[in-house]
């Protein structure tokens, strides 16, 4: 059989990248980037609204400074008035105020309309009209020299009337005006605290934000190399819907996974070819005996060609036959172990898998005279596995227990189903023992007791990666004169015939 | 009757005891020289080739490699027919493959102070075409891909730093006396066996280059990267040729050694 | 004239079968034995002039069948018949006083020679290869 030597670094197009990938961007840079613009918007926004408050409050301040120049000339006017009424002083100088502050008015008129206050404009010009018109009115009285006391009367009346109506009501506006400016104030002086208190939930409401979405994936890359360092090695699924720095590192993930995957089956391949070797002494004989039979019923029939009747040669064809067979059904149990092939998973019945395997070796055991006892459940439920794998990591324990006993070695292999889900299989030897110093190490890669060409030390760790695969765990107990090995398997009791892979153990995405 | 092969790179004190033990057993002697001599003459190729190749440690590069192949090849198939006669001592670095998987041929490695090696190397001064002792051993691991002086490949290794020659005969002599190394019909056989093999890779080394024939009671195997390119017609050509050959009855040709025909138990 | 007395253990039934009629043939009283356990009892109750024996059985191997045989008389001859026949498997035959190692499979006639050879070495004049 010529030896073919598959290619097994041949780089896939990995499929699993692509589940990672075909998600939206939306990286960590990105959302800090977003977190500061949000900061940036916000200032911005604070420092217009507080220019827009300032350049308001400026306005009202000239408005209230207008309403006070105002009040003042109107005042000042009466105040003419009133001396020209108790003193006879000129009424000059009380239409000079009234007229400036008419003036007042009339320059500031935009400014007061633009004010937020509507104010009774008719009202406070026709008085000052008014005001004005009495006043000049009186002073032309004054000035024809003319006592008329009930005339001057009604002025004075109607003086006291406006002149009081346009302080009051100009009072009213400039007192409005300030408490305006005083409120303006008193929120420009809150919105600075506000924004502080807003400020700091919002921060820290984006600290929480972004910790959180830098913590998830974190975690949840840990926990996945957990799960990978128990020898699982499923791809890491998607579990956001985008992508961001972390998808790096998924991905780098999972090519390691696919690499490692591609060693571990080069490893558990050339330990397969190993153990053939190991089997080549029982395999040998095992051939041998019936290719013995055939060579010597061959030339029995030669020699004896015309001694002895068609029957007995019929017997002899037949047996020929019959060998034949037998050394058929050798070559194929060894070859459908070493035969390559693809990982399927399928359910199995692990009683019926152990005895096959324990077959491969019993002639090995029979070459050093150990007896093998074998010990299955009726009725074991199906497990799902890959029936090459687990025959080897069963002919790993097997060889290994062949290894660890003497002359008077005896090998007990069970399987059996426990509660709830389990199904258990055991290799038991009664041989040396393994020393507590060394029961740590025997699963690791590479450890071995064994001298150099007997023990490669890769059995118990390609058969625990094996194990791992399957969702399963392997595990020992051992005594001077007992060893046992026991293999524990889930089994689904749905799960017969279906896709679903036991070792997939993975979290529900987040 | 046994075989005794007698391994060292020092090769003056190693053909004093195989001297001292053939004289002692009876058997014949031979050395590296007489292997080279019977060869030459048996098959009619110029002394010198011979020597020369068993020399040459630019043998493994590419110039000429098939033909110095091949004279090695017939050494080896030499030294595989005189084994198959009577008694023979042999004292020397070629063969190693041959009587490794002969039960009844005693493998002895000899050491020896590397001082000694020193002088013989300055005596290769006289003899520019002489191996020295790291030489030897590096032509060995060469063409075996194996180190000389690795004591597991044998069954008894002595050194010439505690003992002295005759006492290094004697030892010999004493294990040989062990029923272990007598022939029986299984070894003989074995020795049929690689002398079939030894003449089939003489006729197909010079064609195939790097080539390994195993033989078993008439049925050949060969083995040969060659036959990766050449294909299905290269290997229909050597099989065909093979069948010719006398002793021959059924012929397997594969491009590699399955990998696991390496592990002994 | 005494026939040589001639013990085959194997455990494969057809060996024997086969190989007695060649044997008695030879002019050998043959003894066929499938069960090494019962072997041993034969060789302790009766010394064998020639002992033929597997090296892979159940229980017990060649190996200790060539050592009872040895003990019980140093005259005897043991061949061992082998289906995993190594350098090493032939000098622990060997040394253990095995007259002769064949590998398996072999034809009836080669096992017959080396009878033949023991027998003749053993004085019986009369045995030949017909
Ligand atoms: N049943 C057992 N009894 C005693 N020791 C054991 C047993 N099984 C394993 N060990 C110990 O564990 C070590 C590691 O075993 P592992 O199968 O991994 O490697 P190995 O058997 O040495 O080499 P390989 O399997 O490649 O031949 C062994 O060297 C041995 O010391
Ligand atoms: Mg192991």
């Amino acid at each position: 059989m010529p030896f073919h030597i598959r290619d097994k670094t041949a780089r896939m197009a990995a499929p699993d990248d692509k589940d990672l990938l075909d998600r939206p961007i939306f990286s960590f840079r990105l959302q800090i980037i977003l977190g500061f613009f949000t900061f940036f918007i916000l200032s911005v926004l604070i420092t217009i609204s507080a220019m827009i408050t300032i350049n308001k409050i400026e306005k009202r301040i000239a408005t209230v400074q207008t309403w006070d120049r105002f009040l003042f000339n109107i005042e000042q006017a009466r105040r003419w008035e009133k001396n020209f009424f108790l003193y006879g002083t000129n009424l000059k100088d009380a239409l000079e105020s009234t007229g400036a502050a008419l003036e007042i008015l009339n320059e500031n008129i935009n400014s007061l309309d633009s004010s937020d206050y509507s104010w009774q404009k008719e009202e406070i010009i026709r008085h000052l009209d008014r005001y004005h018109i009495e006043l000049n009115r009186l002073s032309q009285l004054v000035e024809s020299n003319r006592s008329q006391p009930a005339f001057q009367n009604e002025i004075e009346a109607n003086l006291r009337q406006f002149g009081a109506q346009m302080v009051e009501e100009a009072a009213e506006m400039a007192a409005r005006e300030y408490e305006m400016v005083s409120r303006w104030l008193h929120l420009l002086q809150k919105v600075p605290a506000y924004f502080l208190v807003f400020l700091f939930f919002l921060m820290i409401y984006m600290t929480r934000f972004l910790s959180i979405r830098f913590m998830k994936p974190l975690k949840y890359l840990v926990n996945q190399t957990r799960r990978i360092a128990r020898g699982d090695l499923t791809p890491l699924r998607p579990v956001r819907k985008f992508r961001d720095e972390f998808t790096t590192v998924e991905v780098a993930i999972n090519r390691m996974l696919k690499e490692l995957e591609n060693r571990q089956k080069s490893l558990i391949d050339s330990h397969k070819l190993r153990a053939v070797g190991i089997l080549t002494a029982g395999v040998a004989h095992e051939l041998n005996n019936p290719l013995n039979n055939i060579m010597l019923t061959a030339h029995t029939l030669m020699e004896e060609f015309t001694d002895i009747d068609d029957d007995e040669k019929l017997d002899m064809v037949k047996d020929i036959i019959g060998e034949t067979d037998r050394s058929r059904s050798i070559v194929h149990n060894l070859l459908d172990f070493t035969r390559e092939s693809k990982s399927v998973m399928e359910p199995l019945n692990l009683g019926r898998l152990a005895e096959e395997t324990t077959k491969l070796a019993v002639n090995q055991a029979k070459v050093r005279g150990v007896p093998i006892h074998i010990q299955i459940e009726r009725h074991l439920p199906d497990i799902i596995g890959d029936r090459h794998q687990l025959k080897q990591v069963f002919l790993n324990l097997v060889l290994n227990a062949l290894d660890a006993v003497g002359s008077d070695g005896k090998i007990h292999v069970r399987v059996e189903s426990r509660k709830p889900n389990l199904v258990i299989a055991q290799v038991e030897d009664n041989g040396s023992g393994i020393p507590a110093d060394v029961l740590p190490h025997i699963f690791d890669p590479f450890f071995t007791t064994k001298p150099v060409g007997k023990g490669t030390g890769l059995g118990l760790s390609v058969s625990h990666g094996i194990i791992a695969k399957h969702g399963g765990r392997i595990s020992v107990e051992s005594a001077p004169g007992r060893t046992i090995f026991t293999v524990t398997l889930p089994y689904y009791p749905t799960a017969r015939g279906n896709e679903e892979k036991p070792g997939s153990s993975e979290e529900p995405p987040h | 009757m046994s075989i005794v092969a007698i391994v060292s790179k020092y090769a003056d004190e190693s053909s004093k005891i195989a001297e001292f033990t053939a004289l002692r057993l009876g058997y014949r002697l031979v050395t590296m020289d007489d292997l080279i001599k019977t060869a030459a003459k048996d098959y009619n190729i110029p002394e010198k080739d011979l020597a020369q190749v068993t020399r040459d440690l630019t043998l493994w590069q590419h110039l000429f490699r098939k033909k110095k192949l091949k004279l090695v090849s017939l050494l080896e198939h030499k030294l595989c027919e005189l084994m198959a006669d009577d008694g023979i001592v042999f004292c020397g670095y070629l063969g190693y493959p041959i009587f490794k998987e002969i039960s009844h041929a005693l493998k002895v490695l000899i050491l020896a102070d590397p001082q000694t090696g020193k002088s013989a190397a300055a005596d290769s001064a006289k003899q520019p075409d002489l191996l020295s002792n790291d030489g030897i051993a590096g032509w060995f691991e060469k063409i075996y891909q194996m180190d000389m002086e690795d004591p597991k490949l044998y069954d008894l290794t002595l050194n010439l730093l505690q003992m002295d020659i005759s006492e290094a005969g004697d030892i010999i002599i004493n294990t040989l006396k062990q029923k272990r190394f007598e022939p029986m019909t299984y070894s003989m056989n074995c020795m049929c066996n690689l002398e079939l093999a030894c003449q089939v890779k003489t006729s197909l080394v010079e064609r195939l280059g790097d080539v390994e024939v195993k033989s078993h009671d008439g049925t050949i195997y060969v083995y040969s990267k060659a036959f990766k390119k050449g294909g299905r017609k290269a290997a229909k050509e050597v099989k065909e040729d093979i069948m010719r050959m006398p002793g021959v009855n059924y012929v397997e040709v594969y491009r590699e050694r399955a990998p696991f025909d390496e592990i002994h138990i | 004239m005494k026939k040589p007395e001639l013990l085959l253990i194997d455990d494969e039934p057809m060996v024997g079968q086969r190989l007695k009629g060649g044997l008695e043939k030879l002019g050998c009283a043959v003894e066929i034995c499938e069960d090494p356990a019962r072997a041993l009892d034969l060789i302790r109750k009766k010394n064998f002039d020639i002992v033929i024996t597997d090296v892979m059985m159940p229980e017990i191997s060649g190996m200790q069948v060539l050592e009872a045989a040895r003990t019980a008389s140093t005259q005897t001859r043991v061949i061992i018949i082998t289906g995993f026949a190594t350098a090493n498997l032939a000098r622990e035959a060997m040394e253990k006083g095995a007259y002769d190692m064949i590998a398996k499979p072999f034809k009836p006639a080669d096992l017959r020679k080396l009878v033949v050879k023991a027998a003749v070495e053993m004085g019986y004049s009369d045995i030949k290869e017909y």
